[in-house]
């Protein structure tokens, strides 16, 4: 992992990059859907130079995720890929590996269950953001996906032209007691115990990216 | 290139629906504003009812930082509960929030079905769910006909709706495997027009409580348990009559360990006694029931002694509790479900029958300390308040052949011993396709045959709230709702001394649906939409007819009833008007209308000395739990109960393992358990067990399904008993096995 240019680009930079790759990581661990296969065989690439020139190199895994794509149809990539995913973090047998919940990981409790305090902790953030569980989301709220979600959202406002300072300052404090005090401490566990139990090698690479990055971002973030 | 931001921004604007929406705020788990969101409840409690077992014990739910905490028993609510909550109650919480928990549709994509069988489930939309189900439904109608559906349900209004609207005589109950024999004893003698037994006992107010078998307290069934204890602490006498010595009888003044399916003949007995005597209440006997007479005569010949022999309990003994019982005032003979008279043995529905006779002798039918027919708010009908015309159900015949006993027809309820044979054998006609709410594989009496019939079918969908055995033969899976995330009202069942209402309150943690949405996009999706009726509007109806709305109970503390003791009723629904000692019903039907005694179907042998009792743990309710660490921590595996010197036989100390040799063919290894409460000629075993689905991720593997050592009961060896069988019973007490050293 280069961190070399990780101050490269002067002011938006980090935040775009760090921004998209949130969102990005978030579409990779939510129901695969056809756009999630068109975008890593499309426009991805364009993100992952935004991504270099921010100090992030996710080339080998990107490639990797479009390699193993290669040899299905778009139709049977999409079915393998929402099989292996439901198998991973929705309903299969012996236990779904990899429960996508904070607090499957963020407990002393020895059997862990849904809802814990750390999902309590999130949604407290997400309130004093403005931001309320949709009714469609229909899940959890730590949900992986809601959370790569949220800090997305808390950065892009953060660089939101028309906010005010008060608004932005609030949002960035929010951002750090998510990120530190929550996300950083589960997400790490998670991405490593998805790589380890998966087969599927775009699962891997995702989880693998998302593990780089996570660090990647917990080091730029907390020399900020 | 050179990065600006506005060079990014256009490129996020062009990626357009390929790229990402990230400086869009198109947020897919978020809504910005609280009215567009789900709102979290942080610190609150919540009026619930429990729904693991009849008793609907009123509960509180505590809601400590977005989460349920723990449950405590309504204290508002007398008749269920009673302000407690037993611990399968208290396990519900762990339940909610199980990992393993079903979370949305799924399809399966892998069409091999079994045991071993991963179904590599799909996630799905509920409109794709939906779809899939409706289009399999009308491709089996117009194939097979409506008949050719099955709909493996209790009754209630969306199933009943379902099954109309479809235009089906196949849905089917666990009628014969739980309560089939006091239900119809109850429906013929009493209660008449489609109702069946009574799930009210005013035990409180006995003086004198006589079990053959009962074991409610032993359940912690709470809306038997609790008014048990308070008639023991104003001092009343309790005798019991169990092959073992169950919980019921650590409490009670006497046991007696009757050989198991011989209570007909001490209960006939003592009908005997009670008659010759002239101990019956005889203003009551006189003023409210029909055939005393016929019944004396008949009974003549059941004398104590001759019961003696044959049940092993001291002629003096039966007699002398006849007459205790007799002159006791109130006494109550309490029944519920698989006890002795309901429906464990095929000599089950005689006794039921007996059972009733009994109660009626001494008063105690409609009166205080006694049963009472169960009292309930006048609802309206489904079918009044939402009128819809029907198809015309031209096949009457249905799959599990209970249209051959048209009195235990008229209930509609049908019966799961009969069904995979009927399946399987397309008799009387083709089964391919079905749906299933909230049963599992394992609670059928033969699981091996029905897996069989549903691999048969086309296409199979299952409502659970886990990934049970059953999930794993599904085409779709369909999640429901908790209990403790559903919203409503509940009427009162067992113990309705007087209407009562419970208010329920909840949110989906996922993506569940309630089973009136499930029936309803599943009517839709067939074209069928004109059946679904507003189902709001009705609740709204009954909550009205009751004289409250949600707003009322909620600030009734959660519960709303018309509280006053029953006033005793005089006429009952039967052709006399009166309780039927002598059964006019069971006579125009051409079945006996007076018990006689049978011998039991089977009994012990050189070849399978023991006969195999079976029971449930107080904390297990069925299958449904023993996915919950904490309950399964109480006990891991099911145990083979078994006396000292049957233990010394085989060879076998506590703790070993005994290997159970069944007619069936197959042996079942179980761990020991010695103790001196069981009969030296049987061994008693836990239901609840050998969960197979490795879905169920704390349940699998742990120890065994005694269903494995249960024959099958085909219909030709249930048409032997039909002279005195009205009703199917899956006699899964009838039973005997060997026991050897593992």
């Amino acid at each position: 992992m280069n961190h070399q240019n990780s101050r490269a680009g002067e002011g938006e930079l980090p935040s775009l990059a760090r921004a998209s790759f949130y969102q990005f990581v978030a579409h990779c661990f939510a129901y695969p859907e056809p756009d999630l296969l068109d975008l890593i065989g499309g426009n991805v690439t364009q993100y992952v130079d935004i991504w270099t020139k921010a100090g992030i190199n996710a080339a080998d895994e990107i490639d990797t995720m479009i390699a193993w794509q290669k040899p299905f149809t778009p139709e049977e990539a999409l079915e393998r890929l929402q099989i292996e995913y439901t198998r991973l973090f929705i309903n299969t047998f012996p236990r779904i590996p990899a429960p996508p919940y904070s607090s499957i990981y963020l407990t002393d409790e020895q059997r862990p269950g849904i809802w814990g305090d750390s999902t309590a902790q999130a949604v407290r953030l997400y309130e004093e953001a403005g931001l309320f569980p949709s009714g469609g989301f229909n899940d959890v709220p730590d949900h992986i996906t809601a959370e790569l979600e949220f800090v997305s959202y808390l950065i892009t406002q953060q660089i939101n032209p028309s906010g005010d300072e008060d608004a932005i300052r609030n949002l960035s404090r929010i951002e750090k007691n998510f990120l530190e005090d929550h996300l950083y401490l589960w997400t790490p566990a998670f991405f490593k115990r998805v790589q380890e139990s998966t087969q599927n090698e775009f699962f891997q690479s995702a989880a693998k990216l998302a593990y780089n990055f996570i660090e990647w971002d917990r080091q730029i973030f907390t020399s900020k | 290139m050179d990065l600006t931001r506005r060079n990014f921004l256009k490129m996020a604007g062009i990626t357009g629906a390929a790229g990402m929406p990230i400086l869009s705020g198109n947020l897919k788990a978020f809504a910005q504003a609280p009215q567009g969101g789900k709102p979290i409840l942080w610190d609150k409690t919540l009026f619930q009812s429990c729904g693991i077992c009849g008793s609907r014990c009123g509960m509180i739910a505590h809601v400590k930082n977005g989460r349920i905490r723990w449950i405590e028993g309504n204290p508002a609510e007398t008749l269920g509960g009673d302000g407690n909550v037993c611990v399968k109650g208290l396990s519900s919480v762990s339940q909610l929030y199980d990992p393993d928990r079903l979370k949305s549709p799924l399809k399966r994509t892998n069409p091999r079905k079994g045991k071993n069988e991963d179904p590599q489930w799909v996630k799905i939309s509920w409109d794709e769910a939906f779809k899939t189900v409706g289009a399999a439904f009308n491709k089996s109608i117009e194939k097979y006909g409506p008949q050719s559906i099955v709909i493996f349900s209790r009754k209630n209004d969306p199933t009943v709706r379902l099954k109309k609207a479809i235009g089906t005589p196949n849905q089917v109950e666990h009628h014969d495997t739980c309560y089939s024999s006091h239900d119809i004893a109850w429906h013929v003698m009493a209660t008449g027009k489609g109702k069946g037994r009574s799930w009210t006992m005013d035990i409180e107010n006995a003086k004198y409580i006589l079990s053959f078998g009962w074991d409610m307290p032993g359940k912690s069934k709470l809306s038997q348990c609790i008014p048990f204890m308070k008639a023991k602490e104003k001092g009343a006498k309790v005798v019991v009559f169990d092959p073992r010595f169950s919980f019921t009888a650590s409490k009670a003044d006497e046991w007696f360990p009757i050989k198991p399916a011989t209570d007909l003949a001490v209960v006939l007995a003592m009908i005997n006694v009670i008659i010759s005597e002239n101990l019956y209440d005889k203003e009551y006997v006189e003023s409210c029931t029909y055939g005393l007479d016929r019944l004396a005569q008949h009974v003549r010949q059941y004398t104590p002694e001759w019961a003696s022999k044959i049940s092993e309990v001291p002629a003096d003994d039966i007699a002398r509790i006849a007459r205790e019982l007799a002159k006791a005032r109130p006494a109550i003979v309490p029944t519920h479900k698989r006890d002795p008279g309901g429906p464990c043995y095929a000599n089950s529905f005689p006794l039921a029958q007996a059972e009733l006779i009994l109660s009626a002798l001494i008063g105690s039918v409609e009166r205080k300390g006694g049963f009472f027919i169960d009292r309930k708010f006048k609802f309206p009908k489904l079918d009044e308040f939402a009128p819809v015309e029907y198809p015309k159900m031209t096949e009457k015949r249905r799959i599990d052949k209970e249209h051959l006993f048209p009195i235990a027809a008229a209930k509609g309820v049908g019966n799961f011993g009969h069904v995979a044979e009927g399946i399987l054998a397309d008799d009387p006609y083709p089964v391919r396709a079905g749906i299933s709410l909230a049963y599992n594989l394992l609670s059928f009496p033969n699981p091996d045959s029905i897996e069989e019939a549903i691999k048969k079918m086309d296409f199979f969908a299952v409502v659970d709230i886990v990934p049970s055995e059953m999930c794993q033969m599904a085409d779709i899976v369909l999640p429901e709702t908790h209990f403790l995330e559903r919203s409503g009202f509940v009427h009162r069942g067992h113990h309705a001394m007087w209407p009562q209402l419970m208010l329920r309150e909840g949110t989906a943690l996922y993506d569940g649906k309630g089973w009136s949405a499930i029936a309803s996009g599943i009517l839709k999706a067939m074209g069928k939409a004109e059946f679904i009726p507003d189902w709001k509007a009705f609740n709204d109806a009954c909550l009205e007819a009751a004289g409250t709305s949600i707003k009322a109970m909620k600030a009734n503390k959660g519960v709303w009833e018309e509280k006053k003791d029953p006033k005793g009723k005089t006429e009952f629904e039967t052709p006399t008007k009166k309780i039927e000692l002598y059964s006019t019903v069971l006579e125009k039907e051409g079945y006996a209308p007076l018990p006689s005694w049978h011998e039991p179907f089977v009994s012990p042998d050189e070849k399978y000395p023991f006969r195999l009792l079976t029971h449930h743990l107080m904390w297990q309710a069925n299958t449904k739990l023993t996915n919950d660490p904490y309950l399964l921590e109480l006990q891991t595996e099911n145990l083979l109960h078994m006396h000292p010197e049957t233990a010394e036989k085989i060879g076998v100390k506590q703790g070993g393992y005994a290997a159970v040799d069944g007619p069936t063919g197959k042996s079942l290894k179980i761990k020991v358990h010695i103790t001196k409460g069981i009969r030296k000629d049987c061994v008693m075993t836990e239901h609840h067990f050998g969960h197979w689905s490795k879905s169920m991720t704390v349940a699998y593997g742990k120890g065994t399904n005694e269903g494995d050592l249960l024959p099958e009961r085909f219909l030709k060896d249930t048409l032997k008993f039909k002279s005195y069988l009205p009703c199917f019973s899956s006699y899964t007490t009838d039973v005997c096995v060997n026991v050897r050293k593992a």
